[in-house]
């Protein structure tokens, strides 16, 4: 049970503790595909959220690509 | 920012995300970027236990980026960012951003982006921690002379002043470095930045906690914001009205957003406290907290303690606050560092207790006492990081704020302070020695690496020795006249090779510079230009016209012939800073223009041209001789006697014939004895000429005083050189290996290479990097720890250097320690000395702020320490470094029997290799 509980504590660490890693191929199935064959993924916010995460979106038209 | 994020994307790959705002993605694989409670997608899937944000909830600043497979109907994958609060989704966007290679420093410092076809993120679930400085950010100061001229002549020409427009892209490069601050310029050439209502709205729209200077009350800027003609005087014993009054204004209208207030009453601008006589001064700052409070409550809906106010006993405010004044319990005390990077003091225990917690004020750019250093920045992060550790380990973790001056060029000791102030235990002394070098090298690639950590590392070193504003080694501010007189460098011609060898490692860095700007592609030479080329090639030319100048005085003293070239040469090296300042404005088609500037601060001279002498040559030609280590031989010595040699310890020996007149002149130059080589040994010399000297050490005779003899000839002129060489039967070279050996009468040794040490009561004992006169210190424990024993010095930590003597008695010792100050009113700055085991002397090097002492200690970054110990007989000896004080900083040790020579760093170390 103590192993069990030591595991599950290093578990959660290195969840805590990894680093973003970025790669410029897919390395695993279940990597997210940020950009490919030409076309970035959408991003979603919520237009009540604040300004600071929003605020570029004034340029929006100019942004849109489909 | 979820925009700057696309455009990063962008950047990157080429293609930009679409951002959409609507309630429901929609799509194979969507990124989704909010804040927990306003972004309703988000808040589902918590709701839904797709997921976990246990770790951030009512957390500051803290973000989680995870992949989430299907979180919605239409949906198959999703990438969120989330942040507790609007940083921590900013800080998690940009995180992702400099993950995908966009640097926080990619606009302000032109670092290139690496093109990717494609971008994957490996599925992950990353928490960040809660910053480990609540409040951080940068001061922009002292900005006439770049960053206001450049916002008002090339970033933001329709308004002609720093304004909205250069504030928005400030605010975003804080957010990419994860800072949340700002104290934006307040000098009189800047337009206040509440002049321009906007600046406070996109300051707001970044998120960004706005703050002012220890002598702006309020958001006030009383530079040029305070109208005497309408306002009456500056001076709260009669016009306390008038100034609450606009006071009170100022919250009214700016009290609605995110503010760390000012409380504070000083003079216009910088000045000290106008108009209160020196025993009410206690009061009536009480009174002004207490007035400024009130306003704060009148105007912001929340209890009076939980709005973020601070107090800095900045200059004689200290003084003041030491006297007995009451600051609030929630007010956060900021400590000041004396402006040259070495703080006053911090909190003490009782006041580690305080609800309001500590912060600290920084330079790493200053305009004021003993000189300015406006102009690059040479702050070493090993130095940044020792009293910021120690001031975070006091309880300063709520507020750091750093005076950066223009920004460019302190990319690096800003981007190191923010990257501390994020994560403290990032670093220790170790990594903080090598964040430059890891840094660079992240950007310009790993095949650099070395190159990059000589270079980065010899500019901090020589910079740290003296830094390059104060080359003309006069101080300013400090009378009425009070514009810089420049006048000779303490750096020797004659002694230890002293100037010379600091105008080689210039060139030597300025030249591998340079290599490195040709062979870099060109997307990255702008960057490099900015982050290292520009400073080093600074530096060293400032250093070299400084040096050059120096040496053309010194000649016409001695009335060379080739003083003329000497001061010409000290022109070329003006232009040439001119050239190169002029280029680092046009890089990028002018990007930059009037950002940089040679000049800056009021009464600094160090960037005009520095005085030189010519010298009409004679007729004829006319050799004389100079011999390094003879500082004056004018009514003083009547013979040529070079310094004597040893075994022991190597040295580049050399005689400089030179010439009086305009006519060459033929010489000859004839050893006496075989052991002696010479390099040349004829030739005909214009101006002035080296004969390197040597032994060979196989056919030298054994004694103590032996003495060879070099005839040098030119025409019927005879010139007698002595070399005196010193051989004795024993010791060995062999046997003093690695031991510190007196050479000339003295014994110079590295601090930071002990040969042991000892570690009782948990303190370490360890040699720092990147830090000191000779790139290496030792740091005597913790400053945090308590002061050791003094009585039983047996058990007192401590590092010993054993070295060698062939003299002994009364001899004078001179200990080089960094200039810091006692951390609260029960450390001081106490280390005790002994050799062998004899008497023990402890030393302090406390120097009151603004005394001559500190000016001296600050102006070379060395409190130098002079005392005299007996040693009784000759042959091994150990000397000991005590330590009382934790946290003193030991640069270096001379142990002199009468043979040390002026100069600035002292004698090259003499230890055996």
């Amino acid at each position: 049970m103590k192993k069990l509980f030591v595991v599950l504590f290093l578990l959660c660490g290195i969840s805590v503790c990894a680093q973003i890693r970025v790669n410029d191929r897919e390395q695993d199935s279940s990597d997210f595909p940020l950009c490919v064959g030409g076309k970035a993924c959408d991003i979603y916010i919520d237009s009540s959220d604040f300004e600071v995460v929003k605020k570029c979106l004034r340029s929006l038209p100019k942004m849109w690509s489909k | 920012m979820s925009s700057l994020f696309a455009e990063d994307v962008e950047q990157v790959t080429g293609h930009r995300n679409r951002v959409d705002s609507k309630r429901t993605p929609e799509g194979k694989a969507v990124m989704v970027i909010g804040t927990l409670g306003h972004n309703r997608f988000i808040d589902e899937l918590v709701e839904q236990g797709k997921l976990d944000i246990a770790t951030i909830r009512n957390g500051w600043e803290q973000y989680l980026i995870q992949t989430v497979d299907n979180p919605a109907k239409d949906v198959s994958r999703a990438l969120v960012i989330a942040g507790c609060d609007r940083r921590g989704t900013a800080y998690g966007t940009f995180a992702l951003s400099e993950a995908i290679g966009v640097s926080p420093l990619y606009w302000w410092a032109d670092v290139p982006v690496m093109q990717q076809k494609a971008l994957y993120v490996r599925a992950l679930r990353y928490v960040s921690k809660a910053p480990s400085v609540k409040y951080r950010g940068i001061f922009i100061n002292d900005e006439g002379w770049g960053i206001t001229p450049w916002a008002a002549k090339t970033f933001d020409r329709e308004l002609g002043d720093i304004g909205p427009k250069t504030y928005a892209k400030i605010c975003e490069l804080l957010l990419r470095m994860k800072a949340n601050m700002l104290a934006p310029a307040m000098h009189p050439g800047s337009g206040a930045f509440n002049k321009y209502p906007e600046n406070k709205i996109v300051a707001d729209s970044y998120a960004i906690v706005m703050t002012s200077s220890h002598c702006e009350p309020l958001l006030f800027n009383n530079v040029s914001e305070w109208h005497k003609e309408t306002m009456g005087e500056w001076n709260y014993m009669t016009n306390k009205a008038g100034i609450n009054k606009q006071l009170d204004k100022r919250i009214a209208e700016n009290g609605k957003y995110e503010n760390f207030y000012t409380l504070a009453m000083r003079g216009i601008h910088d000045a000290g406290l106008v108009g209160v006589p020196k025993d009410k001064e206690v009061s009536v700052v009480e009174e002004v907290i207490k007035d400024q409070r009130e306003i704060l409550s009148k105007h912001i809906p929340e209890n009076i303690d939980s709005i973020p106010q601070l107090f800095v006993p900045y200059k004689e405010v200290m003084d003041i606050y030491e006297r007995g004044l009451k600051v609030p319990e929630y007010v956060t005390l900021v400590w000041p560092d004396d402006n040259w990077g070495y703080m006053k003091r911090l909190s003490n225990k009782e006041e580690q207790k305080r609800k309001g917690e500590a912060g600290v004020y920084y330079h790493i750019s200053y305009c004021g006492e003993p000189h300015d250093y406006l102009w690059l920045n040479t702050t070493p992060p090993t130095l940044i990081y020792e009293e910021m550790r120690k001031a975070y380990d006091t309880g300063a973790k709520r507020y750091w704020l750093l005076n950066v001056g223009d920004i460019k060029p302190g990319e690096l000791g800003m981007k190191f302070f923010m990257d501390m102030a994020w994560d403290v235990n990032r670093f220790n002394m170790d990594t903080a020695y090598e964040f430059n070098t890891d840094y660079l090298t992240s950007i310009f690639g790993e095949q650099y690496r070395n190159d990059l950590k000589d270079i980065i590392d010899t500019y901090y070193l020589l910079g740290f020795q003296h830094k390059p504003e104060a080359m003309g080694w006069g101080y300013v501010w400090n009378n009425y006249r009070d514009r810089e007189r420049v006048v000779d460098t303490d750096f020797s011609f004659v002694n230890y090779n002293e100037a010379e060898s600091r105008m080689k490692e210039y060139d030597r860095i300025a030249a591998k510079a340079q290599k490195m700007l040709h062979a870099l592609p060109e997307a990255y030479q702008a960057a490099f230009y900015e982050l290292v080329y520009y400073p080093v090639k600074g530096a060293d030319l400032m250093n070299k016209k400084m040096l050059t100048a120096q040496k053309s005085r010194w000649y016409a003293r001695q009335r060379r012939a080739a003083t003329n070239e000497c001061a010409e040469q000290a022109k070329i090296y003006h232009d040439s800073l001119t050239y190169y300042t002029d280029r680092y404005n046009s890089l990028l088609d002018g990007k930059w223009n009037h950002m940089m500037a040679v000049s800056p601060g009021w009464m600094g001279e160090y960037q005009k041209m520095p005085p030189v002498d010519t010298c009409a040559a004679a007729q004829d030609a006319d050799m004389q001789v100079f011999i390094p280590g003879q500082d004056c031989t004018v009514g003083v010595s009547s013979v040529n006697v070079l310094p004597t040699v040893n075994p022991y310890i190597n040295k580049d020996l050399f005689i400089e014939l030179y010439n009086r007149g305009s006519q060459s002149f033929v010489w000859k130059a004839t050893p006496k004895a075989s052991w002696i080589k010479l390099n040349k040994h004829s030739g005909q010399t214009a101006l002035q000429e080296r004969i390197g000297v040597s032994v060979d050490w196989q056919n030298v005779p054994k004694g103590e005083r032996i003495t060879g003899e070099i005839e040098i000839t030119s025409g019927d002129k005879i010139e007698k050189v002595y070399l005196p060489v010193f051989n004795p039967q024993s010791p060995t070279r062999e046997e003093l290996k690695g031991l510190y050996v007196e050479d000339n009468g003295c014994i110079s040794i590295n601090a930071g290479a002990f040969h042991r040490k000892k570690e009782p009561n948990e303190i370490k004992i360890r040699t720092v990097k990147g830090l000191g006169y000779e790139n290496t210190c030792v740091q005597l424990g913790e400053a945090t720890q308590a002061v050791q024993e003094m009585w039983f010095t047996d058990r007192t930590p401590r590092a010993e250097y054993d070295f060698y003597t062939f003299n002994g008695g009364r001899a004078t010792v001179y200990v080089y320690a960094l200039p810091v100050f006692p951390i609260d009113s029960k450390h001081d700055t106490r280390f005790g000395i002994m050799v062998d085991d004899g008497m023990v002397q402890w030393l302090t090097t406390s120097a009151k702020e603004y005394s001559s002492q500190w000016r001296l200690n600050v102006f070379r970054n060395s409190a130098v320490s002079v005392m005299t110990v007996n040693i009784g007989r000759l042959g091994k000896h150990t000397f000991k470094l005590l330590c009382a004080d934790p946290g003193m900083i030991i640069q270096k040790i001379v142990i002199d029997f009468g043979g040390m020579k002026r100069s600035y760093l002292g004698p090259n170390v003499t230890r055996v290799e």
